[in-house]
């Protein structure tokens, strides 16, 4: 590393503009590298072209020990946004109260935003019931929620005060359920971030102009 | 502005014939290696960029800012330094609600750069009654949905045919998902006419390709 030599590697095409090869005598662009190349400042692209389609290109990332990579959904640990539905099969009459996806809390946020539930044999002749009258209609819990003990997101799915009834040799009886829950994973600080939580008074009213977080 | 002008300092390594290209430094650490900042006026081609491996973690997106001096700067998307991300996940919680309707709450994201979606319903209180209709009860029909009205989300959440009697109280827990339009598309509504039937096919493929 002692011996510094100061040349200009510079091949003059037909024009008047000089094409620059680095590693390369027969270089393609203004400047073409055969090999790496560390930028320690900014880089400023002024006419990288347009991408119009969705498929047939990959994201790029800066990895966190500042590489430029290519993103492959496929062979990454995680996507930006994930999919995973979660089947209980033979819940309790009653739901499900607690249940531990194993999830982190701090690398991931976990939002249920879909459901069903079913009989043994996917039977659909199944239905929420009330223990305490029968002419209440149970409202509904599915959500997932952060055990700060475990540090991992819990998930709940169930109806208030309620069984799963379905007909078993004429009568209604309560039963186990099939629970179906779909889960989006969002991953923490990727594309996706957890803003602070809201609470809104209605003061008895049907109507209402919720305030806006900052920002948006 | 075609021509370009580099002073190259070349470090040839003594055993082999390799050169390494030093701009703004005499200790290159790479085949070309730039002390300071790069300009590319016209196309960059990144040849063999290797991928993320399945053991990597916390990798950022790049993206190019249009406005910055020069056009075109890479910066990344550092989410945790800006107010608003792609995604955002607000846990909203509605109490002191007038039997069980929230009739129209007035989230007011901007539905020209927002959409939103509900995740996570807790329904949290007393129940709402069957009402007798003929020798039958019914359950009437909870709705819970966003939607836009006068160019911003608004929320409703209730059971439009029956309400919550008198002296009974509920709150309502949801998480709003509030996408940013840059990174999320909005497809315009895809109607179908059914003409009664409970099985269709959409007119054509919705355009996503």
């Amino acid at each position: 590393m002692q011996n510094i030599l100061l040349i200009f590697l510079i091949f003059i095409s037909h024009q008047l503009c000089a094409q620059v090869g680095i590693n390369t005598t027969t270089p393609r662009a203004m400047l073409d590298v055969e090999g790496n190349a560390i930028l320690d400042g900014n880089l400023y692209l002024e006419e990288p072209g347009e991408f119009n389609v969705i498929r047939g290109s990959k994201l790029l990332v800066n990895s966190t020990s500042n590489i430029i990579l290519q993103y492959d959904i496929e062979q990454s640990k995680y996507g930006p946004i994930n999919y995973a539905q979660f089947a209980f099969k033979k819940a309790s009459t009653n739901g499900i109260k607690d249940y531990d996806t194993k999830i982190s809390t701090t690398d991931y946020l976990v939002t249920v935003q879909g459901y069903y539930f079913a009989g043994p044999g996917n039977d659909t002749n199944i239905m929420s019931h009330s223990k305490n009258d029968s002419n209440e209609i149970p409202g509904f819990q599915m959500y997932a929620y952060k055990n700060t003990e475990t540090e991992t997101w819990f998930l709940r799915g169930f109806f208030n005060n309620a069984t799963f009834r379905a007909p078993v040799s004429g009568n209604y009886e309560d039963v186990s359920v099939d629970l179906y829950m779909n889960l989006i994973i969002f991953r923490n600080g990727f594309i996706s971030k957890p803003q602070d939580d809201v609470t809104i008074n209605m003061n008895n009213s049907e109507t209402m102009t919720a305030p806006l977080p900052p920002g948006f | 502005m075609r021509t370009i002008l580099i002073a190259l300092l070349v470090l040839f390594h003594l055993p082999g014939i390799t050169a390494q290209v030093g701009v703004g430094t005499v200790n290159p650490e790479a085949d070309l290696h730039v002390k300071g900042s790069t300009l590319v006026q016209q196309k960059m081609q990144l040849g063999t960029l290797p991928f993320v491996q399945s053991q990597e973690a916390d990798f950022k997106f790049l993206t190019r800012i249009n406005n910055s001096q020069p056009k075109g700067k890479i910066a990344i998307l550092d989410v945790d330094s800006r107010e608003v991300a792609p995604v955002n996940v607000i846990n909203y919680t509605f109490t002191g609600v007038s039997k069980d309707n929230l009739t129209d709450v007035n989230l007011q994201y901007d539905a020209n750069k927002y959409i939103v979606g509900l995740a996570n319903f807790r329904y949290v209180g007393d129940p709402i009654e069957k009402m007798p209709v003929g020798n039958t009860f019914t359950v009437g029909a909870f709705v819970m949905r966003a939607f836009i009205s006068n160019d911003t989300w608004h929320l409703e959440i209730r059971n439009r045919f029956l309400d919550l009697a008198v002296g009974k109280t509920l709150t309502y827990h949801v998480t709003l998902i509030i996408y940013d339009k840059s990174y999320y598309r909005n497809l315009p509504v895809i109607v179908t006419d059914l003409g009664g039937d409970n099985t269709g096919t959409a007119y054509a493929v919705p355009n996503l390709y």
